[in-house]
């Protein structure tokens, strides 16, 4: 093993029990306070709102392939669409789902199923609710714009992996004046969502957007704080790179 | 309320994880073998979810169609479409003519008019950004925005002097890159936290 | 058909007991809560003044609704219209985008406007491409849909321009769906009589999953071509493609894309595996920046990003048809962009200056959160 690989491996163990302890702590004696996200803040709300109003909130997750790094912002999408369908299952307009990467669509099925299951009415889950739109990004977008703009749609959440065209969807929405919470993890649709979107979810904020809708959640609390901690740890760590450098020891 | 199938999921998930994972850092033979062929199932495994999910959006459309609304044309429309697409792939080849024909006459004008679509939403959406939020970080984007556009093309057969030669590859490489690596850099811890979840089975998007 | 049984049993011990599933509760008996009479409870409220006006006010609405007069009709509730001047305003976009671009395709003269200064990635790329023999393979990736296909088939033109002219054999697979036809469009628009006729690997599913397992065994994740024939044997259409065992060996690796996201799985996965193979990128505009990086540090040996790459590419004495059809509109395109932002931006600040529109704008804010 090189010297990188074992740095590398080390890395993510010590990650990994941060977060262990992390979350032990957090069961045991603490309750964190999240900072403020505009773009989360109200979203338990809105969402709860929408459903007393007899509407739909329409969750999608992207396009990017589950099997790259991507899928980790699908991932994210995932939890936090579990937790809406959770909310809104047993409502007149159950959440509908729709993605452009087939694993997803296939999980997210799958967990609105589990939905269902849990609650013992798996007779109302249904097998439409949650679909693969399209295959490539623009068809997938194209596919997802009808939900979008579904006048029984009233909350957009576009949470996942998303290139440049999810200013298609966020600007479809906006136009219809839904409430949109929005997100990706490519830098080409952040940039797009900053000028189209009111409040994007901008860098690590996407993967935070569960424990907001659902705070009592140990692990993604004691995840956060892991991340929080190393993310003081890089900056400390390139900073001091850059002061070695001047210093002329690098 | 978990099933019975839900402990054997989560173990074999975090079983796969694991090899794949090490894998990546110990070298050894056997483990190298093992993580191969889980690649390969995997990419087996994506191909054919493609076919699952367009079934299943045949499934939801399907549905549409038979709940005789105003959708139901185009759900028709869709549907009449991706089966007749199907059987002239499957008629001919991949690269027939056939095929290539509805590349070139259906695919890439619609989804292109997509993306002249997004170009004018983005104009429109940067002319209005000082209107939605005036705040300092929009008057530098804004600014980043017309910097960039202007030093990239020619202004009447000539590029605008420093701004072309200076200015624009400053921006590029410096903020715009220190920026682009401070959100990639929070992102990847977000990655690795998703990734520790998954593998130790805190999350499992897999209970159906 | 049998009765329910606990109807005709009453001796059930949910019967017995007080409370269902709790022993040692005392059983509930009618008759001791049956009363003759309800006693009379003194007691006196204090009102204050506020709280009769309210019970007054409270009991003339009760009197007016059993009056029976009817509320008046409410006008039904207008449909949400997107702002027709917003309409309107990205039609004029539209179309004066349109016009612009048409007019410049149409009346260019196709000569280059202004002499692009070559960067260093993309000397190295042509250097790297022009010295292919006829004896090499070329693994080349389409990484975009057609959506991109505006943007980078000019790109991929230049590219394979070069290819094709040395002879080389060009491998093709695709990390997109719908790739290997975006592949075989380019070869019908570019390819002259006389070149070699490319091989077609077909689709890679799985992303990043999909890259290490075709860094792993190339020849176990492509087990046959689009045709469905094994292009390792060596009665294959093409017997050089037996010598490759790895995508190490191939002369030089090529991806065309158009995600970022993409082209650093291909970075990730592909490149550690490649040794001296050179490794090219052709990339969009939006991915370009974000690549860029690499090329410092050595991972890549040669990058063209964009139009202006694909500008910068080609040479003067031999312009590139496709790319010059389009280059001057583009760039028309572009200056008409930024005169609606700088417009627009100072329209914005105009109208934001003044108080009333403040007032309406933040009224309309309101209404949208919950």
């Amino acid at each position: 093993m090189s010297r990188i690989d074992a740095l590398g491996l080390g890395f993510i163990l010590i990650f990994a029990g941060g977060m262990l302890i992390f979350h032990l702590l957090i069961r045991k004696w603490t309750v964190f306070s999240f900072r403020s996200i505009t773009g989360l803040a109200r979203l338990r709300q809105r969402v709860l709102s929408s459903i007393e109003d007899g509407k739909r909130v329409h969750i999608s997750l992207g396009k990017h392939s589950l099997l790259s790094q991507e899928g980790a912002a699908a991932l994210a999408g995932l939890r936090l669409a579990d937790e809406i369908s959770r909310l809104s299952a047993l409502s007149d307009h159950p959440a509908h789902i729709t993605s452009g990467d087939a694993p997803v669509s296939i999980l997210s099925r799958d967990g609105n199923k589990a939905v269902y299951r849990n609650m013992d009415h798996e007779e109302r889950f249904d097998p439409c609710a949650a679909y693969m739109s399209g295959v490539t990004a623009f068809s997938y977008v194209a596919g997802s714009l009808a939900e979008v703009v579904d006048p029984q749609t009233a909350v957009n959440v576009l949470l996942g992996g998303f290139g440049s065209e999810i200013g298609l969807l966020a600007d479809a929405a906006d136009q219809r004046q839904t409430l949109t919470t929005c997100g990706t993890s490519s830098l080409a649709g952040q940039s797009v969502l900053y000028a189209v979107a009111d409040q994007p979810l901008l860098g690590e904020e996407i993967y935070a957007a569960d424990a907001y809708l659902q705070p009592q959640t140990t692990q993604t609390s004691a995840a956060l704080r892991m991340q929080d901690i190393f993310r003081w740890m890089l900056v400390v760590l390139i900073l001091a790179g850059i002061a070695a450098r001047f210093a002329g020891v690098l | 309320m978990t099933r019975w199938i839900t402990p054997i999921s989560t173990a074999i998930a975090t079983g796969v994880g694991i090899i794949v994972l090490v894998g990546y850092f110990v070298p050894a033979a056997w483990i190298l073998d093992l993580r191969a062929l889980f690649l390969r199932w995997a990419v087996i495994l994506a191909g054919l979810t493609l076919l699952v999910g367009i079934f299943n959006l045949l499934a939801v459309h399907g549905r549409k169609v038979y709940s005789l609304n105003k959708e139901s044309w185009s759900s028709l429309a869709l549907i009449i479409a991706l089966v007749g697409t199907a059987g002239v792939i499957a008629w001919q080849q991949t690269h027939s003519a056939a095929a290539l024909w509805i590349l070139n006459w259906i695919l890439i004008p619609a989804e292109s008019s997509l993306m002249a679509v997004l170009a004018v939403i983005l104009i429109y959406a940067a002319a209005r950004l000082l209107y939605r939020r005036k705040t300092v970080f929009s008057v530098i984007f804004l600014v980043t925005v017309v910097i960039v556009l202007s030093g990239s093309v020619p202004f009447w057969g000539t590029f605008i002097p420093f701004v072309h030669d200076r200015l624009l590859g400053w921006i590029i490489s410096v903020p715009a890159m220190a920026g682009a690596r401070g959100l990639l850099l929070g992102m990847a811890l977000g990655i690795i936290a998703t990734g520790i979840r998954l593998l130790t089975g805190n999350q499992h998007p897999y209970d159906g | 058909m049998m009765d329910n049984p606990q109807d005709q049993q009453d001796d059930t011990p949910q019967k017995k007991e007080a409370v269902p599933g709790l022993e040692d509760v005392l059983p509930l008996n009618a008759a001791m809560f049956e009363a003759d009479e309800i006693l009379p409870v003194p007691f006196s409220v204090d009102i204050s003044e506020p709280q009769h006006k309210h019970i007054g006010l409270l009991e003339r609405m009760l009197a007016q609704e059993n009056e029976g007069t009817p509320p008046p009709a409410q006008p039904p509730k207008a449909e949400y219209h997107p702002d027709s001047f917003q309409r309107f305003l990205r039609l004029a976009i539209g179309l004066i985008l349109i016009l612009t671009i048409t007019a410049n395709i149409l009346y260019s003269n196709r000569s280059p406007s202004a002499a692009l200064a070559v960067p260093s990635e993309i000397v190295q790329t042509r250097t790297i491409l022009r010295g292919l023999s006829s004896e090499s393979m070329v693994l080349v990736a389409f990484d975009y849909e057609p959506g991109f296909s505006a943007e980078m088939e000019p790109l991929a033109a230049a590219v394979f321009q070069d290819i094709l002219t040395t002879q080389a054999v060009p491998v093709i697979l695709s990390t997109s769906p719908l790739g290997t036809l975006q592949a075989a469009r380019l070869m019908q628009k570019i390819q002259p009589p006389t070149a070699r006729q490319p091989i077609y690997l077909g689709y890679l599913p799985g992303g990043a999953a999909g890259l290490m397992s075709l860094t792993n065994s190339l020849r176990n994740t492509f087990p046959l071509d689009v045709d469905g024939e094994s292009p390792w044997l060596p009665d294959s259409a093409n017997p050089k493609l037996q010598a490759i065992n790895s995508i190490a060996d191939f002369a030089a690796v090529i991806v065309l894309s158009a995600d970022a996201e993409n082209a650093r799985n291909w970075l990730e996965q592909v490149q550690p595996a490649l040794n001296k193979t050179p490794f090219i990128f052709a990339l969009s505009a939006q991915a370009a920046p974000l690549i860029r990086p690499y090329l410092s540090g050595n991972q890549l040996q040669g990058m063209i990003g964009g139009v202006i790459g694909a500008h910068a590419y080609q040479e003067p004495k031999q312009p590139n048809a496709m790319l010059q059809m389009t280059w001057d509109g583009f760039a028309a395109g572009v200056w008409v962009a930024v005169a609606f932002i700088v417009c627009g931006s100072g329209i914005s600040l105009v109208l934001l200056s003044d108080p009333a529109r403040k007032k309406r704008r933040k009224q309309r804010q309101k209404r949208r959160l919950p």
